[in-house]
This record gives C-alpha cells, sequence and structure tokens, in this order.
C-alpha cells in the first residue's frame, strides 16, 4: 500500500472523527474536550491534509 | 483487501473512543472515580487554587507534591451527569496544622458542608470514648455509659463539640429577660438567635432594601425553628428580577408569628443574596444573638458602635474600600488595612468588645454577635477548636472518628451527600480547609498535597430509565 492511500485514509478517519465530535460537543459541551483537546484533532486532520495533498503530486 | 483493513482498524478504534467518551459522560453503571495528583493535567478535577494559598506543585522522592500555606484552597470536579454521593479521598501530610476538613459547596451564597478529614487534637487524646452510629464521646473520666446518655443530659460546663450537635439551652433565655433588643443593618444572609423569656407570641418584622448590584433575582427566605423544628417560613419574592438598574430600593417587608409558643430559644435563618440589605429588624423577643457570622451594611453613618462576641478566634474583612478601619478588640486593635483580606484576632477572654469606626465590616467564626451587651448570650454548646483550651474540657462530642496520630503522609476520606448541593456549570465545588492556616504569617504550617481521588455514585442507566418508565406507566 502506497504512503499515499495510507495518508489518504487517516485524513478520512480523522474527517469522520471530527465531525462525530463536533456533533457531540454540540450536544453535549466539554463531553469530549474533558479527555480529547479537538483543536489537536484539528491539527493533526490539517496535517493529513497537507501531506495527502503533498503525496498525491506526480513526481517529476 | 489491504485498505479495507486499514480502514476497519481506524474506524474500530475510533468506534471504541466514541463508546469510552459516552460511557465517561454517562456513567451508565451509576459509579465513576477521578484520580489527580498536583502535577497531572487533568480536567475533571481543576488544579488547587487561589493561587497566592498554593505553592507550585513540585516533584520529590518520586512524588509529585503540592503544599497549601493558606486556607481554604479550592477545587472542582467535572463530571457530565450529576451524582447524588461523593466519597473524597485525600493524600496528604501536614506541618503544625492540627484541624484539616474537606467542604463542598452547598448554595449560591458560598455556603459549604463542611466534614472532617484530620482533628490531630482529638487523636492525641487517650480518653475513654464511646461510640454510637456516626458520634463518638471522649470523656477525660469516664461518668457517662453510652452517647445516648449524655446526649439526653449533658453537663452544662466542660463541654465541646466537634461536627456534632447537642440540644440548645433553653434556660439562657431567661437570664436575658430585662434586655432590649438590638439591631443594625445587616447585608446579605445570617442567622441568629432570639430568646422569648415567657411563653406567648413570638413576632419579628423585617424590613429590606434591593441594592440590586446583579440583576439576578434576589428573593428572601425567612424560617422560624424552635430547636430542629420548623415553626414558620416566609418568602418575598423579587419584583425586580433581570431590572438592570443599580438604584436602591425598598424590596419589601416579612413579618413572621407563632402564637402559643412556649419560652426558650428560637433560631432564625434568613436566606438572601448579597444586594438584599435588612434595614430594620422589630421583635417581641427580648434578645438577639448573631451566629458565627454578619456582614455590617455599609452606611453613611460615622459614629463609631460597639459590639459584643463570644466568638474565639474572630475574623474581620470587607469588601467596601470605604470600610476599612483599626478594629479594637477588647485592649488590641486589629487594622482592617486593606478589602477583600481577612484579618484574624484570637480573643483573650470568653466574651469580648469590639468596638467599630464604621459600618461595612464582616466579622466570622465560631460563636454569636450581639449588638448589645445585655442581648449577648449562646445557647448552643462551644465547638472545639484549634484554640480551645483542652484543660477546661471534660467532654467531647463528636462525629469525627479518632484515628492513631501520625506525621507520615496518609489518605483519610469523607463522604458528601451531593443529592442537594449546588451543581453549576456541571461543577462540584469543593474546599479543604485547615484553620489557622496563613499565606501572610511567619508560622512554618502547611498542608501537602500528594493526591486527590473522587469516588462519585449516582442513579445506573438501568433505574433511571426504570423510573422513566414508571414515570411514564406506572408501576
Amino acid at each position: 500500500m502506497s504512503s499515499y492511500i495510507f495518508s489518504r485514509e487517516i485524513f478520512y478517519a480523522l474527517t469522520v472523527a471530527l465531525l462525530l465530535f463536533f456533533a457531540m460537543e454540540s450536544l453535549k459541551s466539554n463531553i469530549v474536550q474533558t479527555y480529547i483537546p479537538l483543536n489537536g484533532v484539528l491539527l493533526l486532520w490539517l496535517l493529513a491534509g497537507m501531506v495527502t495533498v503533498y503525496l498525491s503530486q506526480p513526481k517529476p | 483487501m489491504t485498505i479495507l483493513r486499514l480502514r476497519l482498524t481506524l474506524y474500530s478504534f475510533l468506534t471504541l473512543v466514541t463508546t469510552w467518551l459516552l460511557w465517561q459522560a454517562l456513567a451508565p453503571l451509576g459509579a465513576q472515580t477521578y484520580t489527580v495528583t498536583p502535577c497531572d493535567r487533568a480536567f475533571t478535577i481543576s488544579k488547587l487554587s487561589p493561587p497566592d494559598r498554593v505553592a507550585d506543585p513540585q516533584r520529590k522522592e518520586g512524588k509529585c507534591m503540592q503544599d497549601i500555606i493558606g486556607e481554604p484552597a479550592y477545587f472542582n470536579i467535572f463530571t457530565q451527569r450529576a451524582f447524588s454521593q461523593a466519597t473524597v479521598h485525600v493524600t496528604y501530610r501536614t506541618h503544625d496544622t492540627p484541624i484539616l476538613e474537606v467542604g463542598v459547596l452547598a448554595d449560591a451564597n458560598k455556603n459549604y458542608h463542611l466534614q472532617p478529614l484530620e482533628n490531630a487534637r482529638i487523636d492525641a487524646l487517650d480518653w475513654p470514648r464511646v461510640t454510637l452510629g456516626e458520634q463518638t464521646l471522649l470523656q477525660r473520666r469516664e461518668v457517662y455509659k453510652s452517647v445516648e446518655h449524655f446526649t439526653a443530659n449533658p453537663p452544662s460546663a466542660g463541654v465541646r463539640t466537634y461536627h456534632a450537635t447537642l440540644p440548645l439551652d433553653h434556660s439562657v433565655a431567661t437570664s436575658v429577660a430585662e434586655s432590649v433588643p438590638a439591631f443594625r443593618s445587616l447585608r446579605g444572609p445570617y442567622r441568629f438567635y432570639a430568646a422569648l423569656p415567657e411563653a406567648g407570641e413570638l413576632t419579628f418584622t423585617f424590613t429590606f432594601d434591593d441594592l440590586n448590584d446583579s440583576d439576578d433575582p434576589d428573593p428572601v427566605h425567612i424560617a422560624l425553628f424552635y430547636g430542629d423544628t420548623l415553626i414558620e417560613q416566609r418568602e418575598l419574592r423579587d419584583e425586580r428580577g433581570n431590572e438592570n438598574s443599580r438604584e436602591r430600593r425598598r424590596a419589601g417587608e416579612i413579618t413572621i408569628t407563632a402564637n402559643g409558643v412556649p419560652a426558650g430559644v428560637y433560631t432564625v435563618a434568613v436566606t438572601a443574596t448579597d444586594d438584599i440589605v435588612t434595614t430594620d429588624l422589630t421583635t417581641s423577643a427580648a434578645a438577639l444573638s448573631f451566629i458565627n457570622r454578619v456582614h455590617l451594611a455599609a452606611t453613611d453613618t460615622t459614629v463609631p458602635f460597639t459590639l459584643h462576641t463570644d466568638i474565639p478566634e474572630i475574623a474581620f474583612s470587607t469588601v467596601n474600600p470605604a470600610s476599612t478601619q483599626a478594629i479594637t478588640v477588647g485592649s488590641t486593635t486589629v487594622d482592617v488595612a486593606e478589602p477583600f483580606r481577612q484579618y484574624t484576632h484570637a480573643a483573650q477572654d470568653v466574651t469580648m468588645r469590639l468596638q467599630l469606626q464604621r459600618d461595612g465590616i464582616i466579622i466570622a467564626g465560631s460563636g454569636v454577635v450581639a449588638f448589645a451587651e445585655d442581648n449577648l448570650f449562646n445557647p448552643a454548646y462551644r465547638s472545639l477548636d484549634r484554640t480551645t483550651d483542652l484543660a477546661n474540657v471534660d467532654y467531647i462530642l463528636t462525629s469525627y472518628r479518632p484515628q492513631p496520630a501520625t506525621d507520615t503522609w496518609r489518605t483519610r476520606s469523607v463522604t458528601f451527600d451531593l443529592t442537594d448541593v449546588l451543581r453549576y456549570e456541571d461543577r462540584y465545588g469543593f474546599l479543604l480547609s485547615a484553620p489557622g492556616l496563613r499565606a501572610d504569617d511567619a508560622v512554618d504550617d502547611w498542608v501537602e498535597i500528594g493526591e486527590i481521588k473522587v469516588e462519585l455514585k449516582g442513579k445506573s442507566l438501568g433505574e433511571k430509565l426504570k423510573e422513566t418508565v414508571v414515570g411514564l406507566f406506572g408501576n
């Protein structure tokens, strides 16, 4: 499995995680934040997205 | 196939994390335990505060610890759901601090329910003791065979209580028969004893002003008790709730009357916010003695006045910069130099005269305060504090269970009922109190905290569901 696919799957999973966590926080505040800092998850998601975009570029 | 396996792993992990988060939030079995050391960055149990009463956490001998140098120190417990019981285990050691108590925030008026964690003064006594349920009686010489025998007929002198109550001594009501009830404007909540020397009618008329500094509603509730029995209660609703103006206005009057009541001592509890000022109190009682705390409402008058108290360790403070002053306590002077600071003084005599220059002072401690010398009476048995001279004490009644004295690390526990306490923004408030522990004195005393563990218990998800079903469809 290529690094690109691995990175893309991580990005997808983090996207689902972020949406899920935000939905949970909207229903009951601090339900996630108490244990998992959401800004950290957001940073990881951004990083995974950037790595995925970088790896998707065709090599010269 | 490889992608499928990767997805399965990632989403299984996400499902696991989400389930764990929901489990933590709902506590479906009705129990939850949180443990924290001072070095942990935990969200569930906050760090000890305020910073000027606690030292920085430090690691020594592989253990994280934090000194409390001034009391009380506060911490909050954040929970996603309500619980009905909390057992707080504190791992600590002390230095020159004989009493350590834990409290839970009971209401919005910042009243705490305190429970003893350690009383080294009681632990050090090798007196004979008898126990009944939660209560223990320590006797210098074994006179009483049981706690029941003692509480039914306690001696009038040489008794101290510690987190225990004995019936009030109603006979003191006759000793103040000739006095005239005295009162000054008070701010916020307060309680007082009222002496009725002869059976008949007991009446109180309170007049209230509302400062409206806060736009929250300011209802007033007054309850009249004879011993533990509620005789009468009245409430004054706030007509200015949610009004933005900070104008002081008359809030109203409450008259509370009890007819055909026996002679004795009555307790009145006035519950109000700090926006409420009791400007006048007229009564048919002979004398009024205010219990544990009075907040003299700031007025424009600058005529010095005298109060009387039997509080052994008096604390003075003010929230009003114009009320800073030197207070004469017996033959010494206590300079209340800054607002929002507490100044304590250990009394030399059983009863003391306090000479104040102006109002706006909060007087607090374990005892009573009266506005005239002939009004000063205390029908309650005195409590044991860190300054009590044990040479004059023969009996101690307490709900504290004495434990072997030690100066090493120890873990002790107290249990609180959380059903009626304040839960604010998903938090329960707690404090650690070590009477006499001050950050700004030269005494080398401290309480060192190693770990706080809180076991919470409440209804399980099954019990809640059962309740809902019964509520909807009956039994």
